[in-house]
């Protein structure tokens, strides 16, 4: 990926320098990279934020700061294609985006998996999914009551078990 | 400073080191348990956090291969189809596991007799009943008195609520006439014995933040130390030692500081899993047993069992709610459990209805399938698979082979230098006709229900959460490595109380009868004291 094809202004200036700080095995390019890579599979759609959204994003690299060799081995492999994937029309970036699945799938397993577990955490997600937007401990949930007549069917069947004898 | 000599040491303090040290206590000896990992403090567990899926997958995981923490041990897994689970601390297992808590049927322990296959257990469910019972009160387990897939049962606290999706499921299992109940769940419906009243989080096998779940680190442990045992973690037993008259005299052990220590002991008791269990007495050679401490019969590690396991899941068109309820304890069918010639193979398997998947994994399982895509389109596919997927795991009867098997491995150690276990295990035909039948009847059962799309896949990967067989029963020396009551055949103060001495498998979750196996050897010792050796 050329430098200029770089998405510096995905992120609020205030949170550039803490993901860099933090993230030693991710560099700038590569943050960037990320970044640009969670919009892309995570784009924002009714009150759904995108993955590239600051929290979720910095979590995301935080999460594959462990993995920086696969990311920067992508990176270069998308570099390597001397195209600015962030200007490609749609249907071009799909097929970069193929290109590198299928040139890339360690790669690939780690960023989806981090980007997903970071993005279907956040609790903005949860809500709009309808769920509590929390933890589940220590507010747990409360279940409806069961109607044991469903087993009436079940009970007057009788024994299923095998009987043995000596 | 040596350490001074016990009556009674006990490795592993999970499912069965629990319940033994618990029965044992009574008796007055001086009872130690040595364990590799920790106590867990439950405020570590993942639902305390909205990322619980993540750490479910990381520092929680049941693949000590994947968790790496300094107190697992590394296990090969290269010539296995499936993975094992587990998990080493202070409750075991039971720190992730779901709770479900079928017993053996009768008919389990006669599967020579009945179908002609594998062996006969030298006890039967009558003998093991009324520890069964007893286990599901030290436990704490819920339950609906009545299920018609077994011989009548007390219930001790009342069921798991089976929710939305529950009620779904049996619907279309009573459509087709096929047996259901709800689970038998070890699972506290009320605040029973200091623990808390289940809170329905969800996801149990990443530990019950709750304190509802019974992990034995809450259920059989406080009672047994407030009674005098003493239970010393990050001990990891490397090896039985004997004397000439081939009676154990302790075990050696590394300490938390990686020192070498020996803990002298009149009677040496193994409560390390079914794979745990044969790495340490395949490791503990001598000129006398240079096949490993107990081994005449050449079993030690061999008829590896775990159950295959398949798993359907079809998707609904209305929200279940899958989220409310313990993940793993809903309702279960036994309708294909025992056996039917017809079917084309012997024994069966029971179905065991698990509750929705977190958001992350629907996501996940989403793009692994190609239903869910990047870009234009990922939030309206997520939309129509998030909390309308539900299904079962089918848990296939699994039928000793002496070639599936535990051994050492030459090369593989763990941090202490012991060496790690390796597994050699291959799929029966049986088991490969029975998980194809389990998928093929699932996605009926799940069509009857309502679903659109059913996907299924078996066997399971890491699935190998029940570990059995490997330090069998029986009363021939020549065929069995322990006696009818857990005593080692060649070492006459050396007992076996975990999933190792399983004659066969069944086709349900073994540690209801792991519990109720070690405190029936435990009543035996204790009314043989006066000649145990003997």
């Amino acid at each position: 990926m050329r430098e200029d094809a770089m998405p510096k202004d995905t992120m609020p200036e205030d949170t550039m320098p803490d993901l860099i700080s933090t993230d030693a095995a991710l560099n700038r390019d590569a943050s960037a990279f990320i970044t640009l890579l969670l919009g892309l599979m995570i784009p924002a759609e009714g009150d759904m934020p995108s993955a590239d959204d600051p929290v979720i994003a910095q979590k995301c690299l935080r999460g594959l700061s462990s993995a920086g060799s696969l990311v920067m081995d992508a990176l270069g492999f998308v570099n390597d294609q001397d195209v600015d994937l962030q200007g490609l029309s749609q249907s071009e970036q799909v097929r970069l985006i193929d290109a590198l699945k299928a040139a890339k799938p360690e790669f690939i397993a780690a960023f989806q998996f981090n980007a997903v577990t970071s993005y279907y955490a956040d609790e903005r997600v949860l809500t709009v999914l309808g769920l509590e937007g929390r933890a589940p401990h220590p507010g747990g949930y409360k279940a409806p009551e069961t109607d044991w007549g469903l087993l009436e069917p079940v009970t007057r069947r009788g024994a299923i078990f095998r009987k043995v004898l000596e | 400073m040596p350490n001074e000599s016990v009556d009674v040491v006990i490795v592993g303090a999970g499912a069965s080191g629990a319940a033994i040290a618990w029965s044992l206590v009574d008796t007055k000896m001086k009872i130690l348990c040595l364990e590799q990992g920790d106590w867990v403090n439950p405020a570590d567990y993942p639902t305390t956090g909205t990322d619980w899926e993540a750490k479910g997958w990381g520092d929680f995981s049941f693949s000590p291969n994947t968790r790496g923490h300094e107190t697992d041990y590394p296990i090969n897994e290269d010539d296995s189809p499936i993975n094992i689970a587990n998990f080493n601390g202070v409750g075991g297992s039971t720190i992730l596991y779901a709770a479900h808590f079928p017993r053996f049927h009768p008919s389990d322990f006669k599967v020579k007799s009945l179908d002609g296959v594998g062996d006969d257990w030298p006890i039967d469910y009558e003998t093991l009943e009324p520890y069964y019972a007893e286990n599901d009160r030290m436990m704490g387990v819920a339950a609906l008195a009545g299920d018609p897939a077994y011989p009548p049962k007390d219930a001790v606290l009342p069921p798991v609520p089976i929710g939305k999706l529950g009620e779904i499921l049996g619907r279309g299992l009573n459509d087709l006439g096929w047996h259901w109940w709800p689970s038998d769940s070890a699972i506290a419906t009320q605040p029973y014995d200091g623990r808390d009243q289940c809170a329905n989080l969800g996801p149990c096998v990443t530990g019950c933040s709750q304190g509802a779940k019974a992990s034995t680190d809450i259920t059989y442990w406080p009672h047994a130390i407030r009674a005098g045992l003493e239970l010393r973690t990050r001990c990891r037993v490397k090896e039985i030692t004997h004397d000439e008259n081939d009676m154990a005299t302790g075990v050696v052990y590394f300490d938390e500081n990686g020192d070498e220590q020996f803990q002298p002991a009149e009677v040496v008791i193994m409560a390390c899993n079914g794979v745990g269990t044969p790495r340490i007495l395949l490791n503990s050679k001598s000129s006398r047993f240079p096949n490993g401490i107990a081994n005449d019969s050449g079993l030690v590690g061999k008829n590896l069992m775990f159950h295959p396991y398949a798993s359907i899941q079809g998707v609904f068109e209305e929200r279940l709610d899958g989220h409310i309820g313990p993940g793993g304890c809903c309702i279960w069918s036994q309708e294909f459990y025992e056996t039917d010639q017809s079917r084309g193979h012997l024994r069966g398997y029971t179905f065991e209805i698990t509750r929705g998947r977190g958001a992350a994994a629907t996501a996940l399982g989403g793009l692994g399938s190609g239903k869910v895509p990047w870009g234009a389109g990922h939030h309206q596919a997520y939309q129509s698979l998030f909390d309308k997927t539900a299904g079962m795991v089918a848990i296939c009867e699994d039928l000793p082979e002496e070639h599936n098997c535990v051994t050492l491995d030459p090369v593989l150690v763990d941090s202490d230098g012991i060496p790690a276990p390796k597994i050699n295990y291959t799929l029966s035909d049986n088991s490969k006709k029975m998980l194809d039948h389990a998928v093929a009847r699932g996605e009926e059962m799940l069509r009857a229900a309502g679903a659109v799309d059913v996907t299924s896949d078996s066997p399971l990967g890491v699935a190998g959460w029940h570990l059995m067989g490997t330090a069998r029963m029986g009363t021939d020396p020549a065929k069995s490595v322990v006696n009818e009551w857990g005593r080692s055949h060649d070492v006459k103060n050396l007992f076996v109380v975990d999933g190792s001495i399983f004659v066969t498998s069944a086709g349900v979750n073994p540690t209801s009868t792991i519990q109720a196996l070690s405190l029936y050897i435990a009543d035996n010792m204790k009314k043989r004291l006066a000649n145990l050796f003997d």
